[in-house]
């Protein structure tokens, strides 16, 4: 059906961003980003001030939000992250606590009530004679550019090949001359930077509040687990098969059930293929 | 002679000493616990109207003599803050205690209102498990009253009412749709209104329910449109309103709605969703209208002293208020018993009604009484009664993507 | 004269509180090809990573062209003539080994990249072979040739490797030694650490003992040959 494709792929296409930007962390620094979460509740927050103090029209303020996001995943890796390297389980204490800081800092600043931030695209769009808000389409557009830019990027690009070669072997990239350290602070902003314009663009179509970051962040979880920790194929398949499973669910049971659908494909991945679709 | 002169002597005796009863302690101040949730805007509206009706007797003299004073208390999101809540005020010797707003938490809280005997004049929760208590045991839960909102049995009944009497019998739409969020108070309040609906041959040609965290209600809408379904009801409370709302609108969903929705209830909810709440239709309490002589000229003059549009908790609040110093006067006495006899026999016009309870201490809904009110949002965010018809302040809008032209 | 390209001067260093290098101190001299020689547990590979930074050093000093290298981070060393060939090999499994080679040259350009490629397919043809292969599913002997081969796309003065001959057959093990040999005689200055002490003894011009985390004997292969102890616990086996 039309729909369950349309609808479909703009599921997949907002747990593609959030999830690809979480893998690639991982995969490039080893690092289970807690706060991956804040940072898509902050590029929200970050999107709202921007409308709402400078009056900025949308599509600025998304890349403003972007932008400051990257900045804060650069400082993040600098601050709470790099001094930590050599301990795996304090490097996750600390982005954990980070992820905490934000969302009582959030709720300080602006209060629990849900607050609106603007769509770029506005108004429904019927494609394939399906009725779809026209930011959704603009979503799915937005993730397959964007994702499809960064599989460039890495694949062709020189610092993309030098964030790969870290990815593969941190130490053989510095024997080569690739400063890691430079490595690092990109993905970290890069990732930052996903997830903000992941909650720029997703926001408008849902509500702003300071614990909107908790949902995507399990979510994003749980699509890298199913894909495979540190892949960003697997990313990008679990994605797709998570929110197509997901819009299939709603629509052939009940929205009741659809929710489950993530937690059902972990248990299964952990109990039958631990690594993941395309995990080592 | 001797006789009359000694009828003479009690009867000043008797009013005297009822006078001294109250005058006794001219210099203490009455002190009305308000319990709420202080973060929400529910809450700072409880405390704001609760805060006028004390000035405004206040200004009058005070209740038999003394001044009434607020002391507040947070109750918080949890049963345990809730309880703390009540203690705190219990150990400051309120008189009385005025505020509720999760069923949950001032289900937790009766005991300890109980055991104190402190009287409770409840104004935000609608579980009717808080008046069974009265009824299941009188002699300890006699101190509890609902003043705020209307219990959910008979926010059921208005529910089926307004389907058959305004949706199918003034807009003709025979088949309707229910999306509610599987929690049980979405199931008990919205089987009894589908029973009202079915007799009078309303047909529910789809019903399904849905996880409050539902990020993406297309598919939900899309089944909905499918259906042949020509109006909608949701039933909304755990389930973020301005996702859902923002979401039926983006989309264009051709089938109308209105239903339960508490997120709808804020006053800036229009506003804050950039106007996409338009032709939605929820269940209120209070609007800016006429429902007594007294609503709008409190409606406007809380607008202009606190800047803001009341929420449903404020007339509550500022009626139990009025009532419980009415209660204590024609009681003559502030003790608990005396006021709980005086309470039952309230018959109090304030600004959403005339208030009366049942043997339930519950509030009793009807005609010329206390109503539920069915507010859509129409053009420029007004909100506008469309039912019941005797209450009805204008015509009932279609979505605007649906007016013919 | 000759130049020292890389001096190590009375260098301590270890592992919190142990000590594995114990006052070392060597000079690797222009165009030379020199071996250090030690068993397992010497402090070789320590040494190793105290040139190429992967590590600090508690004390002592080691200068690359007369500069200090104290503070410099791992990644600027490539840029300053230095590439260490490290224990365990390090390549990037997944990429295939032209670019694992490609990435050797990540410093210089495009064409001095390919000049450089030319030598090193020169060297080891079995590279040339195996371009598109990933470089995890070489054979160790291979996956060592692409290690050394990576080494030198980084155009260095100084070459370092580290124990290249472990775990590889016989015949790999002379064919890689011979190529190490040419390298030193092109003009690249080479520090190789083994344990095997036969192959050094052919191909070094001169040559330490490590034992113990101290630099016990130094001179010329013969040395070894012509010192009884020495003999005894390096020749015999």
């Amino acid at each position: 059906m039309a729909e369950i494709l349309l609808y479909g792929a703009a599921s997949s296409a907002s747990y593609a961003l959030m999830a690809v930007g979480f893998t690639l962390v991982f995969g490039v620094a080893r690092v289970l980003n807690l706060a991956h979460g804040a940072f898509y509740a902050c590029g929200a927050y970050a999107m709202y001030g921007f409308c709402a103090a400078f009056g900025a029209a949308p599509a600025i303020a998304v890349l403003a939000a972007i932008a400051v996001l990257a900045a804060v995943g650069a400082i993040v890796n600098r601050f709470f992250v790099e001094p930590l390297r050599a301990r795996p389980m304090a490097v996750l204490m600390s982005t954990l606590a980070l992820s905490i800081v934000a969302e009582q800092t959030l709720l300080i600043t602006f209060g629990s009530q849900s607050r609106n931030i603007p769509l770029i695209l506005d108004g429904p769009v019927s494609l394939l004679g399906v009725r779809i808000g026209a930011q959704g389409l603009l979503l799915i557009a937005v993730a397959i550019v964007v994702i499809g830019a960064l599989w460039l990027f890495l694949h062709k690009a020189k610092l993309g090949k030098a964030i790969y070669a870290t990815s593969q072997d941190p130490v053989g990239a510095q024997l080569v001359g690739i400063r890691t350290s430079t490595v690092f602070a990109v993905v970290f902003a890069v990732s930052a930077a996903m997830a903000a314009l992941s909650a720029a663009i997703v926001g408008p179509m849902q509500t702003v509040s300071p614990e909107m970051g908790l949902m995507p962040m399990i979510k994003a979880f749980s699509v890298v687990i199913v894909g495979g920790l540190g892949s960003i194929g697997g990313s990008i398949a679990a994605a797709l098969l998570l929110g197509y499973s997901e819009t299939i669910v709603s629509y052939l049971v009940s929205t009741e059930w659809a929710q489950i659908v993530s937690l059902v494909a972990v248990f299964v991945t952990l109990v039958v293929r631990p690594s993941g679709l395309f995990g080592k | 002679m001797q006789k009359t002169r000694i009828k003479l002597a009690i009867g000043v005796f008797a009013a005297l000493s009822s006078s001294v009863a109250l005058a006794q302690t001219s210099d203490k101040p009455v002190k009305i616990g308000i319990a709420t949730a202080i973060q929400l805007d529910r809450g700072k509206d409880t405390v704001s109207a609760a805060q006028m009706a004390a000035d405004e007797i206040n200004a009058a003299g005070g209740l038999a003599g003394r001044k009434i004073e607020l002391v507040v208390a947070d109750e918080g999101k949890t049963t345990n803050e809730g309880v703390g809540a009540i203690n705190k005020l219990i150990s400051e010797k309120v008189d009385v205690v005025v505020g509720g707003y999760n069923s949950g938490i001032t289900l937790a809280q009766l005991p300890h209102l109980s055991r104190a005997k402190t009287i409770y004049l409840g104004v935000g929760a609608s579980a009717p498990a808080i008046q069974d208590m009265v009824e299941k045991n009188y002699a300890a839960y006699k101190y509890i009253f609902r003043v705020n909102p209307l219990s959910s049995i008979d926010i059921s009944k208005s529910i089926g009412d307004f389907i058959v009497g305004k949706v199918y019998g003034e807009r003709g739409f025979k088949k309707v749709a229910i999306v509610a969020e599987n929690a049980k108070w979405a199931r008990d309040m919205i089987e009894p209104a589908a029973e009202i609906a079915k007799a009078a041959g309303v047909e529910i040609v789809f019903e399904e329910y849905f996880d409050p965290a539902t990020p993406d209600f297309a598919p939900l809408f899309s089944k909905v449109a499918k259906s042949g379904a020509q109006y909608m009801i949701p039933m909304l409370a755990a389930t973020p309103s301005d996702l859902f709302v923002k979401q039926w609108y983006d989309m264009a969903v051709p089938v109308e709605m209105g239903g339960v929705d508490t997120g709808s209830l804020d006053a800036d909810f229009f506003q804050r969703i950039g106007g996409k709440s338009l032709s939605e239709t929820a269940i209120n309490y209070i609007t800016r209208a006429p429902l007594t002589a007294k609503t709008i000229p409190w409606w406007d003059e809380f607008v202009s002293r606190f800047g803001r549009e009341p929420q449903f908790t404020a007339p509550g609040a500022y009626d139990a208020v009025h009532v419980y110093a009415d209660a204590v006067k024609r009681a003559g006495s502030f003790a608990s018993d005396a006021v709980v006899s005086a309470l039952e026999n309230t018959r109090h016009t304030g600004v959403r009604g005339t208030i009366t309870f049942d043997k339930r201490h519950d509030l009793v809904a009807g005609p010329g009484l206390v109503n539920a009110l069915w507010i859509q949002w129409q053009e420029g965010g007004r909100r506008v009664v469309i039912w019941p018809k005797d209450l009805a302040t204008g015509p009932m809008i279609s979505a605007p993507w649906l007016k013919k032209p | 004269m000759s130049i020292d390209l890389l001096t190590v001067r009375n260098v301590v260093a270890g592992y919190g509180r142990i000590r594995v290098l114990d006052d070392v101190s060597l000079d690797l001299r222009q165009g030379e090809l020199l071996a250090v020689l030690g068993a397992n547990g010497a402090g070789k590979t320590t040494l190793l990573r105290c040139i190429s930074r992967m590590m600090d050093v508690a004390s002592g000093d080691i200068l690359l062209e007369g500069r200090s290298l104290k503070g410099v981070a791992a990644p600027e060393l490539v840029r300053l003539g230095l590439c260490h060939c490290p224990e365990g090999r390090r390549l990037f499994p997944d990429l295939p080994v032209r670019v694992n080679l490609e990435l050797g040259g990540f410093i210089h350009t495009a064409d001095a990249n390919a000049a450089m490629m030319a030598k090193v397919h020169a060297l080891f043809p079995k590279l040339a072979e195996r371009a598109g292969q990933r470089a995890g599913t070489l054979s160790g002997g291979e996956q060592q040739m692409v290690a050394i081969g990576r080494a030198l796309m980084g155009r260095p003065k100084v070459l370092i490797l580290d124990e290249p001959s472990v775990g590889i057959a016989h015949g790999l093990k002379v064919q890689i030694f011979e190529a190490v040999r040419k390298i030193a005689d092109e003009g690249i200055s080479v520090l190789i650490v083994e344990q095997d002490a036969e192959a050094l003894i052919e191909l070094a011009d001169r040559l330490y003992v490590m034992e113990q985390g101290r630099i016990v004997a130094e001179g010329p292969p013969r040395m070894i040959r012509d010192n009884g102890s020495l003999k005894a616990a390096y020749l015999g086996m």
